[in-house]
């Protein structure tokens, strides 16, 4: 009997023993926690270092970015080609609500802004070697916190500013927006302190990519330009958390300033060849770009249809008001008389920018000519995504007109470029000073560089003629690069660019040739007692009861 | 003597029915009686035995003679001598059996009668959480079925046999063939890094991806012979009892996991005897229900052109294009091809056998149950060097030893294992069945003019090609469990002690061989004499890639330390209770639960009854120092029929049996996900990367996982059940009446009042509670009439839920709000018809930015903004408790038996949103779209205006949406024939049984354009017919 007691207690113990004799880390050490990546031992601080790029990587790369669509296809540039409801086209149909906006920035800013946060608070305890790196990785923290809430501010005005603060899981957060005013302050006091401690430019090819002082300087004067525009500067549309409450000229002139340091200082100069600038390794017109790896997304995303060597799903479509924009290879605008456009063949002699930017009918590709004629390959009708304007989109691509199939290129997304910086000058100085030669001397190198010819411009003409031209040469050089869907805005022009539907062009294949027909694609609109503004996402107001919507949401 | 004394016996059954002041005529009646009995027919004495289904001899089955009246009942080794009368009938009687009677010619026969279990079997012994009951005793709620209930459904999983057979176990089935996941393993796949898994708290392998389960609303804990292991793949042959519990003091001792219900699946065990073995083979037929109609080519373009004039784009096909799809007369350039006929055969085979073996001496036993089941999909097309069809072939082995080693020492021994192997097409099943159902008729053709697939820049994936020339994927699965117990009574020492120690070890491994290759398509054109062929897609060669697709080991160990006695009518049952439940899966470090528990249970008398129990459980998933929590739970009971009263009152001898019983308890949920409430970074990602220097170099980066949570804890629930069990007529009646009412609360929720201002995701937060309550009922009546026997046994179960908390944002109206809702209930606007003029479209309400046009769906505009937004969503699902139910029936005659299950659901809605063309505009149209608005259908129309794909205003979850859910199908049916036992005697056989059955034989439902529970583009739920043979030797 006490055999099998033994054997039972025996056999009992041996099971609780394999049992429970088997230990394992108590947490897991692959996710670790904070004190692993504010190092106080490692002098690479490479943990933190990778927490620094994540805050990068956290930045929006605007290739096809808005559920496959470019923002631009949100402005009169271009339309979707995809058949079904695509949230793009909200943004030009008076369509985004306070619970659904396909560019709601607001979760992702903050993301942001509370990385940037944690990193300038706890990244001092790493004891890294290099302290102009070190400098560095505090300014490129600060100056991408700015940029963040710059994301914010030009969307919905005036937001809530945190500070240093990191929120935590027991906050209560009921925190109210601060002023249009106050926000453009912060950021460009922080775009001015993040400067101080970033590289100097040019910086070196190990460390393109990131932020250096003329890439905070370049923010600032875009921040700049935004605050000296109409929308907020004089034509306020709220009160103060959507702009100043009168008109001062002085804004100009501190946007001008900001762009001429960048140009005084002249790192940067423009990329000799425009199509160059978005597909090579590293353009000297490059102030601060989101780099990407090699590929060919935007061909396959955007290419046109129906090259099966180099499949394309051409799913943006630049508008007739896009294409008409581009004036002729002489720099006149087709509506000049004297331009030579002619209707019945209306590619041909125009600015190369255009080129460069759109596939026309008859445009050269992959060693063929684009056929958007209706029944031709690249519009063939049926099912298939296709373009809806004929037009297809050809700008960040590679030279591929004489190849037969697509191969990887770079293609980064510019944020800052030089021509901006020029641009932005030109525009400042004009409303500041009025027709200036520095003014025209910006502009112009623009036109040359586009290959105009002649490219001067008359320096007679008003600052309002100055104006219109400034404003056009935006249009031509920054299209799907997200300037003109927010300078529709700023200039308070959006109701006039949404209001008259957007266009497309029907192109006929007869015995006598082919037959050009502009007609309408989308029924766009512009609600202006509240468009310029993005409604604070409702969530955000009911939760936090500071939270003051803006005006007609 | 012998004669006399039957005589006597006869007569005396005539006295009991007799007024008793005539005993002195009838003294003279036995002495006439006696005279008479030696005129009347000849008697004899017939011996026999009377066994089961496997031979084993039967005791105490009371015999009776039809002519003579006599009965007699079987000795311990079940014979019998009876005196009978020429051409006589013996009638075979004993609980749980069915009557059988049997024909007597002359003394020269030596009766074997074989008694067969009644279909609806009432034991006396029920199966619960780690122990096995008197079923008297059970205060909590416990319903069970058992083998023959559920060998009867032809299908792959035991699991599809469970509906409509439990009260309070909700089944919808969702797929019509297993999921498999067939990529690898990466690191970061780490169970619910960033939230728990579910908000159940399911996790780990399950085998079962075509059924959903819910126990009175949760997702049940399934044990298998005391091994938490989600196992649905053992044979019903091997199958004793499927059992679920209900209520929080069945499952109290599972702590931190109490509070889901239990479906406790118990396998046959050992019987002692000569060896009996038990073979299975049966074969089916499958064929799909409910696949939609596509539209012919010419159909379907015609829509297409209608649609992009509705929205003013430029057509897409013309009249020439029109005539050809309609007169195919280009069919590579019109192709019209049907693609469900194309991939599926009409039926496909599922066949199974099973082999079950036991036996075994006084002392040590021994059983032992093979399968092997090869179910085939219905795809058709072949390749002659690899397997194209899916398939399931799956062996499974269960052997168990149970041995005595000593009078007090039982050690019990089981293994069970499963190794099955799926195949499938190199496309992938889903895929090829999603390409099935969106391609249209007029994509491409399936082979062009010189052999090659057909294809187009848009459908570069010819399914032909996908199906039968792209290889083939194979998944292996293996799952080993071994289960060791060991019992010891300490009765020598102290009477009524004893011990148990049990320990399992269960291991689960997936992987799969993908051996796809790709094959490219082309799209044949002739343009001006010219043919060319444009060629979509790459050859890939074919790959040959290993992957572990998942892995699992669990540990458990229990002990218990338990005291039994009865001291005259006072009955304990006492014990100490320790167990450990070690899992590990893939990634992830070991989670490790523990109860620490104390149980006592006592009745006086099988008269009242109390229940008490205590558990300190712990998962070392939580916080440290937060790990463990204490959960409770107590019952009572009151067996009315054993009062005295009861007793002596001869008015209530029709009720056998009336219990009342009531359990409360605390139990949890541990909800926890993977050490949420550490603020932790992941190092090295490479999603999100960022490229740098001009190099394009990719660093890696550290990102912070979730928003810590450092007050995480389990989710608690406060369970009440409260029932009846009665028995009346004899025990032919039974009714079993359950009311439950529980309340969840520290659900696991993302917090509503949540601004993202803080710039991080929050975490879940122990914040929501529910309630759940509702009523089961289930009667049973079971009787015969001579030797046919019949059962019909109905379950029916009402469940209410209601959100009584949730952390929800300060809703600005009233019907935005879901507190105070059913649980989960659908939210959407409430459409009023379509839209019939110009008019009405230029005032009806309508979402920003889009512009409505007759024929678009109208909704109600709650807020009366003139928009359709948000505020204007309301809660439309069903708010009615929801019913379910199951009727099953059985009657038996001779050799034959029937039974059929009709199983239904009532007050059940659900949302089928339909896009025209498909989400992205470009895929097929079916039969119901001809439906479509149009200015002369107007009101008749039953399908809004044709946009090409999404459409802003009639896409979105609304009332014109919601299909009513009620059904109820024949679900299962059967019948069978058993040979008589005299012939398969003479082969030395103790039965052959032959059987017919079948599964979703026939369905109502309201909504018949798909099936209710199968409803979206999936793998279609199929009928089956099944013909079989057992044979027991």
């Amino acid at each position: 009997m006490k055999k099998y007691i033994a054997i039972f207690v025996f056999t009992a113990g041996f099971l609780i023993a394999l049992s429970s004799c088997r230990k394992y880390e108590d947490v897991p050490v692959e996710t670790v926690t904070p004190d692993y990546i504010w190092d106080t031992k490692d002098s690479n601080g490479i943990y933190s270092s990778q927490y620094l790029f994540n805050i990068y990587a956290s930045l929006i790369d605007g290739q096809n970015r808005i559920y496959r669509d470019f923002l631009d296809a949100g402005s009169d540039d271009a339309v979707t080609s995809q058949t079904s409801a695509a949230p793009i086209t909200l943004l030009a149909t008076n369509g985004i609500t306070i619970f659904n906006n396909p560019d709601d920035a607001w979760t992702r800013s903050y993301a942001g802004i509370r990385e940037a946060t944690n990193f300038l608070n706890n990244f001092g305890v790493v004891p890294l070697k290099n302290t102009y790196e070190k400098r560095s990785w505090f300014g490129e923290a600060r100056v991408l916190r700015a940029y963040f809430y710059w994301e914010l501010v030009k969307r919905y005005g005036g937001v809530p500013i945190l500070g240093d603060s990191l929120l935590t899981i027991d906050d209560n957060i009921q925190i109210p927006r601060s002023s249009f005013e106050t926000c453009v302050n912060y950021i460009v006091n922080e775009c001015d302190r993040a400067r101080d401690s970033l590289r100097d430019d040019p910086v070196d090819d190990a460390n393109y990519g990131r932020f250096t002082k003329d890439g905070a300087l370049a923010l600032k004067a875009h921040v700049l330009l935004f605050a000296a525009s109409k929308l907020y500067n004089g034509g306020n549309v709220g009160d103060s958390l959507n702009g100043y409450a009168a008109y001062d000229a002085n804004r100009w002139k501190l946007a001008a300033d900001a762009a001429k340091q960048i140009m005084d200082e002249g790192h940067y100069v423009l990329q000799d060849s425009f199509p160059e600038i978005f597909i090579i390794q590293r353009s000297p017109e490059v102030i601060y770009a989101k780099a990407n790896t090699l590929g060919q997304q935007i061909e396959t995303s955007n290419g046109p249809i129906n090259f099966s060597t180099a499949p394309g799903t051409g799913n943006t479509s630049p508008t007739q008001e896009l294409v008409d924009a581009y004036g002729m290879s002489n720099g006149l605008p087709i509506t000049d008389p004297n331009s030579g456009y002619d209707p019945n063949n209306p590619y041909a002699n125009r600015d190369p920018r255009l080129t460069y930017t759109v596939f026309y009918n008859g445009a050269q590709w992959l060693s063929t000519q684009i056929q958007t004629f209706n029944g031709g390959i690249n519009r063939p009708g049926g099912v298939t995504t296709q373009t809806q304007t004929g037009y297809y989109m050809r700008k960040f691509m590679g030279n591929f007109e004489n190849a037969t199939r697509y191969e990887d290129h770079y293609h980064d997304w510019i944020f800052f470029r030089y021509a901006e910086i020029l641009l932005n000058y030109a525009e400042a100085e004009n409303e500041y000073s009025g027709p200036a030669d520095d003014v025209f001397t910006a502009v112009e190198s623009i036109r040359k560089r586009a290959r105009l010819d002649p490219y001067t411009l008359d320096h007679n003409i008003s600052q309002d003629s100055l104006r219109t031209v400034i404003r056009n040469e935006r249009h031509k050089e920054f299209a799907f690069e997200e300037q003109r869907y927010w300078d529709i805005r700023r200039w308070k022009i959006a109701g006039e660019a949404y209001n008259n539907d957007l266009h497309g062009i029907s192109i006929t294949k007869t015995t006598g040739g082919l037959l050009y027909n502009v007609v309408p694609v989308l029924n766009s609109a512009f609600d202006e007692s509240k468009m310029y503004f993005y409604p604070i996402p409702n969530t955000e107001v009911l939760s936090n009861s500071k939270m003051r919507q803006n005006p007609g949401w | 003597m012998y004669k006399a004394f039957t005589a006597k016996l006869f007569l005396s059954r005539h006295i009991a029915k007799t007024n008793c002041c005539m005993k002195k005529i009838l003294m003279l009646l036995f002495f006439i009686s006696c005279f008479y009995l030696k005129t009347m027919a000849q008697q004899f004495m017939v011996t026999g035995s009377v066994v089961d289904e496997y031979g084993r001899t039967l005791e105490g089955v009371s015999v009776t003679s039809k002519k003579n009246n006599a009965s007699v009942a079987t000795n311990s080794n079940g014979q019998f001598n009876i005196q009978v009368q020429k051409n006589d009938v013996l009638l075979f009687s004993c609980p749980n059996y069915k009557i059988t009677t049997t024909n007597v010619d002359d003394s020269s026969t030596i009766i074997i009668a074989k008694l067969t279990h009644n279909f609806i079997q009432q034991n006396d012994k029920v199966d619960v959480l780690y122990e096995t009951k008197d079923a008297s005793k059970i205060l909590g709620s416990v319903s069970t079925i058992s083998t023959n209930q559920l060998t009867s459904t032809p299908a792959s999983l035991y699991a599809y046999a469970l509906a409509g057979r439990l009260p309070g176990l909700y089944t919808q089935q969702t797929r019509g063939w297993e999921s498999t996941s067939n990529s690898g393993l990466l690191s970061q796949d780490v169970d619910g890094l960033y939230y728990p898994t579910n908000s159940h708290g399911l996790k780990g392998p399950n085998d079962n991806s075509e059924i959903t389960l819910a126990l009175r609303g949760q997702t049940p804990v399934t044990i298998v012979d005391g091994v938490q292991r989600d196992i649905y793949t053992i044979d019903p042959e091997n199958i004793e009892s499927v059992t679920v519990l209900k209520d929080a003091l069945s499952t109290i001792l599972l702590g931190q996991r109490s509070s889901r219900g239990v479906v406790l699946v118990t396998t046959k065990k050992p019987i002692s005897g000569k060896p009996h073995i038990s073979f299975t083979a049966q074969t089916g037929i499958q064929s799909p229900l409910s696949l939609p109609d596509p539209l012919p080519s010419y159909q379907y373009a015609y829509l297409y052109n209608e649609a992009q004039s509705n929205e003013d784009n430029q057509l897409a096909y013309s009249a020439a294009d029109f005539q050809a799809y309609k007169d195919h007369s280009d069919p590579y350039g019109h192709p019209d091809v049907n693609w469900f006929n194309t991939i599926l055969k009409n039926n496909s085979s599922i066949s199974r056998y099973s082999l079950g073996v036991t036996g075994g001496g006084t002392s040590a036993r021994y059983s032992i149950g093979l399968n092997y089941l090869n179910d085939d999909a219905l795809f058709k097309g072949s390749n002659p060097n690899y397997k194209t069809n899916a398939t399931i072939q799956r062996y499974t082995v269960n052997s168990n030893i149970d041995v005595d080693v000593t009078k007090d020492f039982n050690v019990k021994l089981q293994l069970f294992a499963r190794v099955q192997e799926d195949n499938q097409p190199g496309g992938g099943t889903d895929a090829i069945i999603s390409a099935m159902y969106s391609t249209p008729s007029n994509a491409y053709p399936i082979f062009n003019p010189d052999g090659s697939f057909g294809g187009t820049q848009l459908y570069s994936k010819n399914i032909y090609a996908q199906l039968t020339q792209s290889g083939y994927i194979q998944d292996y699965e293996r799952d080993i469990f071994s289960n060791l117990e060991l019992n010891y009574k300490f009765d020598k020492f102290i009477p009524g002690l004893w011990a148990k120690v049990q320990s399992n070890v269960s291991v689960y491994a997936s992987n799969s061989t993908n051996r796809a290759s790709g094959i490219p398509s082309y799209k044949f054109a002739v343009s001006n004499g010219d043919t060319t062929y444009n060629r979509y897609g790459l050859p890939i060669d074919q790959a040959n890639n290993f992957n572990l697709t998942y892995s699992a080991q669990f540990w458990y160990l229990q002990g218990v330390l338990g005291y039994t006695r009865s001291f005259n009518k006072n009955n304990l049952n006492a014990k100490v209770f320790y167990d450990r439940y070690e899992s590990i899966y893939n990634f992830d470090l070991p989670e490790t639960n523990q109860n620490i528990a104390a149980t006592a249970s006592y009745d006086y008398d099988g008269k009242y009854f109390a229940e008490a129990a205590l558990n300190y459980s712990g998962n070392d998933r939580y916080p440290p120092n937060k790990q463990f929590g204490l959960f409770y739970a107590g019952g009572i009971g009151w067996n009315i029929t054993k009062e005295n009263f009861f007793k002596n009152s001869s008015g209530l001898k029709w009720i056998n049996n009336l219990k009342l019983r009531a359990t409360y308890g605390k139990t949890g949920n541990d909800n926890v996900g993977y050490f949420t409430w550490r603020e932790s970074y992941l190092l090295n990602q490479v999603i999100p990367t960022y490229p740098i220097g001009i190099s394009r170099a990719s660093q890696t980066v550290a990102v912070q996982t979730i928003l810590a949570n450092p007050n995480v804890t389990w989710e608690k629930a406060d369970k009440f059940n409260a029932g009846i069990d009665a028995a009346f007529f004899n025990n032919k009646f039974l009714l079993t009446a359950d009311y439950y009412i529980d309340k969840y609360y520290d659900l696991l929720q993302i917090r509503g009042k949540q601004t993202t201002i803080i710039g991080i995701n929050y975490p879940y937060e122990n914040l929501g509670t529910n309630r759940y309550s509702g009523l089961e009922l289930s009667a049973t009546f079971q009787n015969n009439y001579k030797d046919f026997n019949y059962a019909v046994s109905a379950n029916a179960s009402l469940e209410q839920t209601k959100v009584i908390y949730s952390d929800e944002i300060n809703e600005k109206y009233a019907w935005n709000v879901r507190t105070g809702q059913p649980v989960g209930i659908t939210f959407g606007y409430i459409a009023e018809g379509l839209i019939q003029t110009e008019q009405e479209a230029e005032t009806s309400p309508h979402p920003a930015g889009y512009t409505l046009q007759p024929g678009d769906i109208k909704y109600k505009d709650l807020n009366a903004d003139g928009l359709i937004d948000q505020y204007d969503q309301t809660a439309i699902g069903e708010t009615k408790p929801l019913i379910y139910y199951g009727v099953t029936g059985n009657i038996s005659y001779k050799g034959f038996d029937i039974s059929v299950l009709l199983q239904g659901v009532a007050n059940r809605e659900y949302l089928l949103d339909d896009y025209s063309f498909g989400f992205s505009g470009n895929q097929q149209a079916y039969t119901y779209t001809v439906g479509r608005w149009t200015p002369e259908t107007g009101t008749a129309s039953t399908f809004p205006r044709l946009t090409p794909g999404t459409n802003a205003n009639n896409d979105v979850s609304s009332t014109y949406w919601q299909h009513n859910g009620d059904y109820f199908r024949l679900k299962n049916a059967e019948i069978g024939y058993t040979v008589p036992f005299k012939l398969t005697n003479h082969l030395k056989l103790q039965s052959i049984r032959v059987f017919a059955n079948g599964l979703n034989l026939l369905t109502h439902s309201n909504f018949s354009r798909v099936d209710p529970e199968v409803y979206w583009q999936t793998y279609p739920i199929e009928c089956v017919i099944n013909f079989g043979i057992n044979v027991k030797f």
